[in-house]
């Protein structure tokens, strides 16, 4: 009894300090399936209906075990740009309706180019979304038809302008680097000219040869070569300078912003462990220690909503180990790091004491560094954020 | 007829790969001795081991019976040998029990390195020869060229020598009645007390020693009371028989037949190679000559890899040690690597197969540190201490003086390569005692080396400095004075003590420096610069640096599914734990080995 009572406490205690909540809303749908994804997507429009009924269901679900505020919505995908902005509108106002969404809350979008005219963006931006990631990946067109995007450079172009025309002052720009045979001078042209369009926001990041996918297939079949790892890690680095020259700021390993109020608030979540709910197929969430993720099937998903069960198909409740390897890889890949006081808080051990010869042959080689009580690496050491975790772990 | 005069004892010998085991499978098969639906591919090779590596570790027989031309059953023991310098004792044991031998010449490939030396050991012990020219039905077959290598390279008469293709079985009758003309019959007293020569045994969990032997004198059968002459201890036989398809039960075994014996005895290493078995109540004046009891010559660690398969491992050597006699091991513990055993091995490739049959039979991964002789060190107050493994090694300061072990190789070269061998002798450390000529064009050498200089690259050497052509064998001559010094290597500043190692001083920084640059390869890029270093003492005599890790380059994190980056990571850092760790060095289980590589290993 004095043991609930106890834990009843503190959890009030925590919850008055706590930092507020995010909400991922997951729209699986795309016109194409891109060669390079291995994302819960589907090409099924007709299931759309279905996929809203249950969305709004789940959300009605949900919400009262979530009384906390909320400050980031993120519409991700698939593509959240193929719903009407009407169907966004309506999940909003029903958000906002069942969340404490907070006034200057974050609201963001995963836009394509080329899928919205500039009433929808202007609808979108009315209905109270803040935000804009558009999927760019490339201003080359032959780039864009290597990664089978739909889309072409000038597409992207237009986009964008007609976003900025329909009132949206924050903007993050999706680039992919690492694409075979691109020379150096290819991605320096991709960053100069994205850095003269202006977006807040770029998230850089190196294709991921996922496992199944076509275009790891063609590459398997001998098809063209998958970059080393010495020029991956060296279009890392070159990516990192190149940006902050064209004014953006590099404060975690894919994630860029021209000042820090253009960081993203809702990614940010993940890497600081704040909670957070995830609505829709695939959808991760996560409170207090606590992981669970939904079916990823859009169909088996919206029946098991439908039907008036549970749509989670798996949780995890994390063991000690598995949070400090979590700590370490989501903290250590931010440009703020790791909280050496926390650290030794939540785990009872001081770091830096108990990993001394690792954290000091790392910065001497100038990988990471100790000051103010936290543990942060150097851009050489962000690029091996990974191994340094796991090595720390 | 006598019995005796019904038996041949005879052995197969080759270079690897002319065709061995598929003559002995032919020779089995036209003697039905195993049934056609029983058979598989290398019969008398009963390891995995040896069926994979295409070799054979331990010597094996079987007794064939055949129906002649001249309408006489005879029964013919084939004993297989290994091939290996390792176990050469064993092999001149095996041969020993032969009165003949079947040279085996590949068609296609002529007379080769280890076809020579094979016929030198078959000579020594004044072997009936039989060469055969084996694959006739390979398309590059040059049966003329072979003919002429037989004469003036193995200096037999080349008319002697039969023709046949193993694989098809071409051949294979000429060569079984050939065996019975040529090979001459066992020749000894049947009414004389028992002498039987033991050329190998192995461990039956039911029956205990099941001990091969070759009687030359005598009889034995179940019931007799027979001790070995090396050993104190009498025991019963219980059963004698032949070697069939497994053991086939007799009444007797007699003067010149090969079979097996068993008496109750409890582990192989009872049973001596070598040694010889008599009655008790009736025993021969003496032994058969040869004998010697084989001791360990080379040293080494093994530590589990996990340290909780300490167990297992120590388990695991005793079922092992069951069927090799000639493996000793003795508990050992290292700092870096925590408790193991320290081994005693007949040789490289005796480790070698210790090690591989811990992994695979027993399912064991380990750590097997440089091989080393046995040091004599006479210390300050005069007392002898004799030193095996690095880690016991004195104080430089308190040793008197030094002794190693050497022996006295013999090597056979043509004599176009006669300067590289004696160059590579004395690279070596090794001292000339003799050298004839045999003929105008081959060499007979007498070296007296360091016994520790040829554990490593020496045999290697050989083989490729005389294109396979020489052959190596030796014996032990004692102890001589030597200057020793125990070099360290450090890894990130710390020493690794499983990697220190004894050595002469003259060879000090160049070994040093190998293995510093074999580690260097081997152990992965940590996150931080490593320099590793050789010392004697404090002083560093060997130096390289391992760069710091550049690799995994951190890639996108995906929304909210952290929990399969973790899983990523951690199945990352589960690869990580089969790694020793020294300081927050990651060493693997390789960069140990690599240690042990040779030369030729770093060239490929």
């Amino acid at each position: 009894m004095s043991a609930d009572h106890a834990t009843c406490t503190a959890t009030a205690t925590a919850t008055a300090t706590r930092p507020a909540c995010g909400l991922y809303i997951h729209v699986p749908f795309c016109s194409v399936r891109c060669p390079f994804c291995n994302f819960a997507v589907t090409t099924a429009r007709e299931d759309v209906d279905r996929w809203l009924e249950a969305v709004e269901r789940e959300l009605g679900l949900r919400a009262p075990d979530w009384p906390q505020a909320f400050d980031t919505v993120y519409f991700g995908g698939g593509t959240p740009s193929l719903l009407p902005a009407r169907t966004i509108e309506r999940l909003l106002s029903e958000v906002r309706g069942l969340l404490a969404l907070t006034g200057d809350a974050e609201v963001t979008i995963e836009v394509n180019p080329g899928d919205l005219a500039e009433s929808d963006l202007a609808r979108l931006r009315a209905a109270g979304v803040n935000r804009l990631s558009l999927g760019v990946q490339s201003l080359d067109d032959g780039d864009l038809r290597f990664l089978g995007r739909p889309h072409d450079a000038v597409t992207a172009r237009e986009t964008f302008a007609a976003a900025r025309r329909a009132g949206f002052a924050n903007i993050s720009v999706d680039l992919i680097y690492g694409l075979p045979l691109r020379a150096r001078g290819d991605w320096a042209r991709q960053i100069d000219e994205t850095g003269r369009l202006g977006p807040e926001h770029i998230s850089a990041y190196t294709l991921t040869w996922e496992p199944g996918t076509p275009l790891t297939r063609r590459r398997d079949a001998g098809e063209f070569p998958e970059p080393t790892e010495a020029e991956t890690r060296e279009l890392f680095l070159f990516t990192r300078d190149r940006l902050a020259r064209a004014g953006y700021e590099q404060y975690e390993v894919s994630s860029f912003a021209r000042a820090e109020r253009f960081r993203s608030r809702h990614n940010s979540k993940y890497w600081d462990e704040n909670a957070y709910l995830g609505i829709g197929p695939a959808a991760h969430s996560w409170r207090d220690g606590r992981r669970w993720w939904n079916a990823p099937g859009v169909r088996d998903y919206a029946r098991r909503v439908l039907e008036g069960g549970s749509p989670v198909a798996g949780e995890e409740a994390l063991s000690s180990d598995q949070r400090r390897l979590e700590r370490l890889f989501l903290g250590l890949r931010t440009t703020g790091g790791v909280d050496l006081d926390a650290f030794r808080r939540d785990f009872d051990t001081d770091l830096v004491t108990e990993r001394y010869e690792l954290i000091a042959g790392l910065v001497r080689d100038g990988e990471a560094t100790v000051t103010g009580a936290r543990l942060t690496l150097t851009p050489t050491g962000l690029a091996i954020a990974d191994a340094i975790a796991v090595a720390l772990s | 007829m006598s019995n005796q005069e019904r038996i041949r004892n005879f052995s197969i010998i080759a270079h690897i790969d002319h065709g061995k085991s598929t003559l002995a499978d032919r020779l089995i098969q036209l003697t039905h001795a195993v049934d056609d639906r029983a058979f598989k591919d290398q019969v008398l090779d009963t390891m995995d081991i040896e069926r994979e590596r295409g070799i054979t570790i331990k010597s094996n027989a079987i007794t064939l019976t055949y129906n002649a031309a001249d309408d006489v059953d005879y029964t013919l023991n084939l004993i297989d040998t290994p091939g290996h310098v390792d176990f050469s004792y064993e092999v001149s044991r095996a041969l020993t029990s032969c009165e003949g031998v079947l040279l085996l010449v590949d068609a296609t490939q002529g007379v080769e390195a280890q076809t020579v030396s094979n016929l030198y050991l078959a000579l020594e012990h004044d072997l009936e020869i039989i060469p055969v020219i084996n694959k006739i039905d390979m398309p590059l077959a040059d049966i003329d060229r072979v003919k002429e290598q037989i004469e003036s390279e193995l200096g037999l008469d080349p008319s002697t020598a039969l023709l046949a293709s193993a694989k098809l079985g071409t051949g294979v009758p000429e060569i079984v009645e050939a065996i019975v003309k040529r090979i001459p019959p066992p020749s000894g007293d049947p009414s004389s007390p028992l002498k039987a020569l033991i050329f190998d045994s192995h461990y039956d969990k039911y029956r205990g020693a099941v001990i091969y032997c070759r009687v030359f004198d005598g009889c034995v059968r179940p019931g007799d009371f027979v001790r070995f002459y090396s050993g104190e201890k009498s025991y019963d036989v219980e059963e004698v028989g032949l070697f069939r398809l497994g053991l086939q039960k007799k009444k007797s075994l007699e003067a010149g037949e090969v079979g097996y014996i068993i008496a109750g005895v409890k582990s192989v290493s009872d049973t001596r190679v070598g040694d010889t078995l008599t009655l008790v109540d009736n025993p021969a004046d003496s032994p058969l000559p040869g004998y010697r009891e084989v001791q360990p010559v080379v040293f080494s660690s093994i530590y589990p890899t996990v340290s909780d398969d300490y167990e297992e491992l120590a388990d695991s050597l005793a079922k092992l040690k069951l069927n090799d006699a000639s493996l000793t091991y003795q508990k050992d513990s290292s700092i870096s690597l925590g408790f193991g055993f320290r081994c005693g091995f007949l040789g490289l490739l005796h480790m070698e197969i210790v090690q591989e049959r811990l992994e695979r039979e027993f399912n064991l991964s380990m750590i097997t540190t440089a091989p080393t002789v046995q040091y004599q060190i006479e210390l300050s107050g005069g007392k002898i201490v004799e030193i095996d493994n690095p880690l016991n090694f004195p104080d430089p300061s308190h040793v008197e003086r030094a002794e190693e072990p050497y022996i006295r190789a013999e090597i056979m070269v043509p004599d176009r390569y006669l300067g590289n061998i004696i160059q590579l002798c004395i690279d070596n450390r090794g001292t000339n005692q003799k050298m004839n000529y045999l003929s105008p064009k081959r060499v007979e050498l007498y070296y007296d080396l360091p016994l520790a200089e040829i554990l490593f690259e020496f045999y290697d050497h050989l083989k490729s400095l005389s294109q396979g052509y020489a052959s190596f064998s030796y014996e032990p001559i004692g102890y001589r004075a030597t200057d020793l010094v125990k070099v360290d290597i450090l890894v990130n500043g710390e020493r690794v003590d499983a990697l220190s190692f004894i050595t002469h001083r003259d060879g000090a920084v160049t070994r040093a420096r190998k293995i510093c640059e074999r580690l260097k390869k081997t152990i992965p890029k940590q996150l931080f610069k490593i320099p590793i270093q050789g010392a004697i003492g404090s002083k560093i005599i060997a130096r390289e640096t391992i760069s710091a890790f550049r690799k995994d380059v951190t890639a996108k994190c995906y929304g909210g599914d952290i929990t399969r980056k973790r899983k990523l990571l951690e199945k990352q850092k589960e690869g990580k734990r089969r790694m020793k760790m020294v300081g927050s060095v990651e060493i693997p289980q390789s960069a140990f080995l690599a240690v042990l590589k040779t030369d030729q290993d770093d060239e490929r």
